[in-house]
């Protein structure tokens, strides 16, 4: 069965670089998100969710916590799903965060080729 | 001899008792010479004299060193020709042609010896019981005179010390007085009297400091007493604060604390630290110092700011630059147009971070004036 992996962040850049990467690891089913309020509203509305959820942590209107708070109050099962903080920041406040939430991995970006490969391959 | 105080320098008080001294001793044993002698390192000096026209001697032709050899004898030479300590000494070869010597060792207040008192005669003799017993007395006597300057000269240098001391500890006020002044810009020290059977507070110190700390107080003491601080603080910090009080009581902890207060328009922050002490069995005095530390808060907010500025806004273009450079290495199958795409990104990816560094240097030399200007 192929991977299925959404990507929710708010710099189209990242949507490039990633899917581009991805492209190389042979992995096609990839969704891309612009707006992290339409993210939301996409887990919350699609039955079956990806396997692997990219999330950025600072999106205008919508943060990357507020959005997993919200998941968190929902009946998407998040069990099912890994999930991976990817941010720019180093700030010791955000690690220290995301240890607060059991179900996240916290990845710094620039997100390294080697880091990708690993997440899919083990996956 | 380095212990002692510099007996043969001093010539006023008591030369004359000395002198009436060994004029006794001279009339008491009829010797030609009398003298008190003063030891030093390589010589001794005649402190008081009768019969002899030198002021000092040297070590070598002493007789007068010997007594500390043995120093609580008196020092008997019947017949210095006979005696080869003082055979070649020039005393007794030459002027003054000493034969007969008795001596009595001199003691300071430590017991240690500084001079003799002693009589002298140019042919030899013997000294009975009762003209020691006669030359102890009077030696005795010398003893005290000389020491009654020492001591005398070790209470001036008590005196000397504790004038200096209490000018250091004038100094000491003078300057505390002055930090008094300029801590008072900032801080206020406080001591209260706290009850718990009646619950109540007594102010009994609070410094200058308020007044600047609080410049809308009412300055009545009665008002203050009222625990000045916690009228500042909203009901559920009080809660608080009156709690962790309670508990310092019993620990003698110190508690702190910080709170915002709305100053004429203005945030100023106070920090709070205090400790109790217990006095008697309902009793404590509560040590405290209010502290306005806005200028910590203000430089701690800044660069809180510029951590995040470096982790969120700084990082953000750097992130992008880096990946998509690695994305040029690693991805083999790109095509010419998607290559200078992606170049074209990184260019704008640099020029972003160009633009944030500018606006946010000037953003923190704004924030640095305003420090300044505190």
């Amino acid at each position: 069965m192929e991977i299925e992996i959404l990507i929710i962040d708010d710099d189209p850049i990242f949507h490039l670089m990633i899917s581009n990467l991805l492209k190389n690891l042979g992995v096609s089913k990839v969704k891309s998100i612009l707006d992290p309020k339409e993210g939301l509203k996409y887990l919350l509305t699609h039955k079956d969710v990806p396997d692997i959820l990219f999330l950025d942590i600072n999106m205008p209107k919508l943060s990357g916590w507020q959005l997993l708070d919200s998941l968190n109050n929902s009946k998407v099962d998040l069990l099912s799903m890994k999930i991976y903080i990817v941010t720019s920041s180093i700030d010791k406040y955000d690690t220290d965060k995301s240890k607060g939430y059991n179900i996240v991995n916290f990845l710094n970006k620039p997100l390294k080729p080697d880091t990708l490969r690993k997440i899919v391959v083990e996956f | 001899m380095k212990n002692l105080i510099n007996y043969s320098s001093i010539n006023t008080q008591p030369q004359k008792e000395l002198d009436d001294l060994v004029y006794l001793a001279s009339q008491i044993f009829n010797t030609p010479i009398s003298l008190i002698s003063i030891l030093e390192k390589d010589r001794q000096v005649f402190k008081s004299r009768i019969g002899l026209e030198l002021d000092q001697s040297l070590k070598e032709d002493s007789f007068c060193h010997h007594t500390l050899d043995h120093p609580d004898q008196p020092l008997i030479v019947t017949d210095a020709l006979s005696d080869k300590r003082f055979i070649k000494s020039r005393l007794v070869t030459g002027y003054p042609n000493i034969r007969f010597y008795a001596g009595i060792p001199l003691k300071n207040s430590k017991n240690e010896i500084f001079g003799t008192f002693c009589i002298i005669d140019k042919k030899p003799r013997v000294i009975s019981e009762s003209e020691l017993k006669c030359l102890e007395i009077l030696s005795r006597k010398a003893m005290f005179h000389l020491n009654s300057r020492e001591i005398i000269s070790n209470q001036q240098k008590v005196l000397k010390e504790t004038s200096k001391k209490i000018i250091n500890l004038e100094r000491i006020e003078t300057s505390l007085n002055k930090l008094n002044t300029i801590s008072n810009y900032e801080n206020a020290l406080f001591e209260l009297g706290f009850k718990q059977n009646s619950n109540r507070f007594f102010l009994h110190f609070l410094s200058e400091g308020i007044k600047n700390l609080y410049p809308d107080l009412n300055t009545s003491l009665e008002e203050i007493a009222a625990v000045y601080i916690l009228r500042n603080l909203n009901p559920k910090q009080r809660f608080k604060i009156i709690r962790r009080f309670f508990n310092s009581l019993n620990s003698e902890k110190e508690v702190r604390f910080e709170y915002l207060k709305n100053l004429n328009g203005h945030k100023v922050w106070y920090r709070v630290i205090f400790s109790s002490e217990k006095k008697e069995a309902d009793f404590w005095l509560v040590h405290g110092i209010v502290k306005n530390i806005t200028y910590e808060k203000e430089y701690q907010s800044a660069l809180k700011k510029i951590l995040f500025d470096i982790s969120h806004i700084i990082r953000k273009p750097i992130t992008t630059i880096i990946g998509l450079s690695d994305l040029l290495n690693t991805s083999t199958d790109l095509q010419l147009d998607e290559k200078l795409e992606i170049v074209n990104l990184i260019a704008l990816a640099s020029k972003e971070l160009e633009e944030y560094t500018v606006d946010l240097n000037s953003d923190y030399q704004d924030k640095m004036d305003n420090l300044i200007d505190y």
